[in-house]
């Protein structure tokens, strides 16, 4: 009884299934003390309903029987064959038009992305235009603007991919 | 492994002959019935279990691997299909604030013999888990092994000794407390 008890109590305290499952091979099932503490097959029998206890099951078939018609036209192999082949075609389609669609887009936007780079940051010859050289830009110069007989703000840009040079003054406020 | 007769009966389905499902639901009703009743201690419930659970096999029998064993399989549908039932009985009786004392489910005296009330007591489902009172029915109803009990549960075989130890265990000792309410003949009072 005193081992049969220690033995539960380590069983209790094994962590996984796996540990309990061993020393209930390794010892419980071949010890006879301990398996006195297991109920028989037919100890459980007794507590159990058993299949010729379940009584009239005539109710059991129409029930079954009146779902299986509602389900029965996507059921029948071939119908169901065909549901699976077109919807599984349906989704092939589906998955390789998104496929191609993305690829087109990811493929449009490197595109764009490397033209947009060799226009700000190519030389000056890919960038387009013969353009104006730093040094002629440097040319440009603006000695003395007024406006209303007041000194104005002046300013030179020229645009990267541009010959224009825009030159405009301001009235200093 | 499937009888001969089972596999032609299968393989008719499969051909569109399905009012051969009929003799199918015959061979394995009662064994499906009293599983289901076991597992969930009441009638209402267990024959929705078995509705579902021929149903979903009718609806599934393609899949069916005619290598295995048919009755492992049915009763894998319908273990799933009896924890799919104590899951919404459970979300039922939160909702409704029940007590965790009273019986999830009466089990009713509608056997075949009502003067022996062959069915799980109260205290044994309260004490039992699911999963261990679907092991010790095809422990002791069916005289499954460890290794046929863990194919339906799909779990280890060591998980499946575990649990039926448990079980066992569990029962014993609810016979040895109960022991004077139990006549001669083994009827539970």
């Amino acid at each position: 009884m005193m081992h049969s008890k220690m033995m539960d109590l380590l069983y209790d305290l094994l962590p996984f299934h796996a540990w309990k499952a061993v020393l209930l091979g390794g010892h419980i099932e071949n010890c006879p003390a301990c398996s006195q503490r297991l109920a028989s097959r037919e100890e459980a029998r007794r507590l159990l309903v058993q299949a010729g206890d379940v009584g009239d099951l005539d109710g059991l078939w129409p029930a079954v029987s009146e779902r299986m018609d509602k389900a029965r036209p996507a059921l029948t192999p071939d119908a169901g064959v065909a549901r699976i082949s077109e919807v599984s075609r349906k989704s092939k389609f589906l998955n390789a038009g998104w496929r191609w669609a993305a690829a087109g887009a990811g493929f449009l936007a490197a595109a764009f992305m490397v033209v947009w780079l060799v226009q700000y940051f190519g030389p000056p010859a890919v960038r387009g235009g013969s353009g104006m050289a730093a040094g002629e830009l440097e040319q440009v110069q603006i000695h003395y603007v007024r406006i209303d007989n007041e000194p104005a703000q002046t300013f030179i840009f020229k645009p990267h991919d541009s010959n224009v040079v825009i030159v405009w003054a301001g009235k200093n406020l | 492994m499937n009888s001969t007769r089972e596999n032609e009966l299968i393989a008719a389905c499969l051909r569109g002959e399905w009012e051969e499902f009929r003799k199918i639901v015959d061979i394995y009703k009662a064994q499906v019935m009293a599983l289901a009743m076991n597992v969930l201690g009441n009638r209402e419930d267990a024959e929705d279990a078995c509705q579902d659970t021929f149903i979903q096999s009718y609806r599934n029998l393609g899949r069916f691997d005619s290598q295995k064993s048919f009755k492992n399989w049915i009763f894998t549908i319908l273990y799933r299909r009896c924890l799919d039932q104590l899951k919404k009985r459970r979300r039922f009786e939160r909702a409704f604030h029940k007590a965790k004392h009273e019986l999830p489910c009466e089990i009713r005296a509608e056997m075949s013999n009502p003067g022996r009330r062959k069915a799980l007591s109260r205290e044994m489902l309260n004490r039992l888990s699911p999963k261990e009172r679907i092991v010790v029915t095809l422990w002791a109803n069916e005289g499954f092994t460890a290794a046929e009990i863990s194919e339906v549960l799909h779990c280890s075989a060591s998980t499946a000794r575990v649990y039926l130890f448990n079980a066992r265990k569990k029962i014993k000792s609810l016979l040895e407390k109960n022991h004077d309410a139990f006549k001669n003949d083994g009827s539970f009072i």
